[in-house]
């Protein structure tokens, strides 16, 4: 089983990371977006100092939406999710699988990304290194989030549209909570590690529970 | 500071939105009895 | 092979028990306008005749007759769906999700209503339209997780095929609303300290509490007569699809013999 595991990991960061599968796309968008920021807000440095990293937190949430609506549809539609079903792996563990290796191919370069991104929003090289920090903690709570949306619209045509509406708003407490962790190891003035503790009970938790239902959500789509 | 203009706007907004939830209702319960009838159904359950 | 709508003799079946449903829920329809009406029409009286003016909110205090009752349907209404959720997905029964799909617009609604009482309240006390306090901020995110299920079941062509999913969201997001609740919290006494009047402070005066609670008695009534009605109306909806895709196919079926 654990064989079974890995190699449909290794099947999953092969795909993701071959010509087309999209992995880079996360990068280019989170960059996109930050250079609009800017442009938005003006080129204050000392603002955007300041705002830095919450900015980089909310461009990784957004560019962690981008890849959801491929997580499951391609399997879905060559049937290959009817294989995986069929499988001893029970279907919750697979989930899992498919998203720590989606995770790895898009959330880990969004977080290897942030710091560099950072420097051009002047974030002082401590809050460089704790951004990047508390997205490695949180990211995989955003992946797993993302996951139960992606698996409640596998069937439908236009279900794209719909997994930003549906997990945007159950990411809050994760944004909340990664800034918040942020800010207080920067600022103040709580200690970091309340929120930190926080920020890594909600990465697990949603890593543990999240599959459940996604797992559920993909078994009523092949009905 | 009395603010009636804020509490009778509240009020009225609550009375609307009550309102146009109840005309849902009624006229979405009419649309599916007319749409019973023409299908050749007998209304269920009695009228209400 | 799976966009087929289920005919299957367990989806015919779901027409026996609505059917008790439909003749029970015209008895009690009456009963349940008329104590709605009645006791809101208590609420009202005691709300905007028989309470006292607040010494520090004036006048205003009278919006909290309603925001409050609002806010009260709004969660209320989401553990409707959650509870019916649960039913959808344990024991299948078909009304279940006939009263999570009635319940969602009726409690968006109340929730839109808890955001802008709460604004209008906001604007003479705190000075401005919205503040990002942290009942008003995780209402608004309660009514995004109402935009989202509709949104969800919308978009499926068949509502016996969005039951189930719909139902997966409504409970995922009922687990949520504490830790989002929590989080906004968190975040609230982080970036402003407590000093906010709050809406409902620990000493409420009874001159004010019985009118409060009358009203959140006649919403509570309202919405059950509402979702009373509006369960009807879905089931009636589903009988009539049910029945156009029974025309459908006999009028294909006759063309396909025919040729």
């Amino acid at each position: 089983m654990t064989g079974q595991i890995i190699s449909l990991f290794r099947r999953e960061v092969a795909l993701a990371t071959r010509a087309g599968g999209g992995a880079t796309m996360g990068v280019v968008f989170f960059l996109i977006l930050v250079a609009l920021m800017p442009l938005s807000l003006g080129p204050d440095l000392a603002l955007l100092s300041r705002i830095g990293p919450a900015l980089l937190w909310l461009g990784v949430l957004l560019a962690t939406l981008l890849g959801l609506d491929r997580l499951f549809k391609a399997d879905w539609e060559d049937g290959s999710l009817d294989l995986l079903t069929m499988s001893e792996v029970p279907l919750a563990l697979t989930v899992l699988t498919k998203t720590l290796a989606h995770w790895v191919t898009t959330g880990l370069p969004l977080v290897l990304a942030a710091p560099l991104l950072g420097i051009m929003l002047n974030v002082e090289p401590k809050g460089l290194a704790v951004v990047a920090f508390t997205l490695l903690v949180g990211t995989p709570a955003l992946a797993s989030i993302g996951a139960i949306g992606a698996a409640l619209t596998v069937a439908l045509r236009r279900g794209g549209l719909l997994v930003p509406v549906l997990v945007l708003p159950l990411s809050v407490p994760v944004l909340i909570f990664g800034i918040s962790a942020t800010q207080s190891a920067l600022i103040g003035p709580v200690p970091m590690t309340t929120p930190l503790a926080v920020l890594a009970a909600l990465s697990l938790a949603s890593l543990v529970l999240a599959p459940w239902a996604s797992a559920a959500a993909l078994r009523l789509a092949l009905e | 500071m009395s603010h009636m203009g804020f509490v009778v706007a509240a009020y009225s907004a609550t009375a609307l939105i009550v309102v146009g939830l109840i005309a849902w209702v009624r006229l979405d319960g009419a649309a599916q009895r007319q749409a019973l009838e023409e299908l050749g159904d007998r209304p269920r359950g009695g009228r209400d | 092979m799976r966009r087929v709508p289920d005919r299957s003799p367990r989806n015919m079946l779901q027409f026996a028990n609505p059917t008790r449903f439909m003749t029970f829920s015209a008895r009690l329809q009456p009963w349940l306008w008329g104590s709605a009406a009645l006791v809101l029409a208590v609420g009202l009286y005691f709300a905007l005749v028989a309470s006292p003016v607040d010494y520090q909110q004036g006048q205003t205090v009278r919006i909290m007759y309603v925001h409050v009752p609002a806010a009260w349907l709004a969660m209320f209404c989401y553990t409707t769906i959650a509870i019916s959720s649960l039913g959808t997905l344990v024991w299948r029964h078909p009304l279940a999700d006939v009263s999570a799909r009635a319940a969602a617009p009726i409690g968006a609604a109340f929730t839109f209503l808890a955001l802008l009482t709460g604004s209008l309240w906001g604007k003479p006390m705190w000075g401005t339209w919205w503040v990002w306090d942290a009942r008003l901020t995780s209402v608004l995110v309660l009514f995004l997780l109402y935009l989202g299920l509709m949104a969800l079941w919308r978009a499926f062509d068949d509502p016996a095929r969005a039951a189930r999913p719909g139902a997966i969201l409504a409970l995922v997001g009922f687990i949520n609303v504490p830790i989002i609740k929590f989080s906004v919290d968190w975040w609230n006494t982080l970036h402003q300290p407590a000093s906010v009047f709050r809406l409902d402070g620990p000493t409420i005066d009874m001159s004010m509490l019985v009118p409060l609670l009358i009203m959140a008695l006649g919403f509570t009534l309202l919405f059950l007569a509402l979702h009373v009605a509006a369960m009807r109306n879905e089931i009636m909806r589903r009988r009539v699809r049910a029945l156009r895709v029974r025309t459908a196919s006999q009028l294909s079926l006759a063309e396909a013999t025919a040729s």
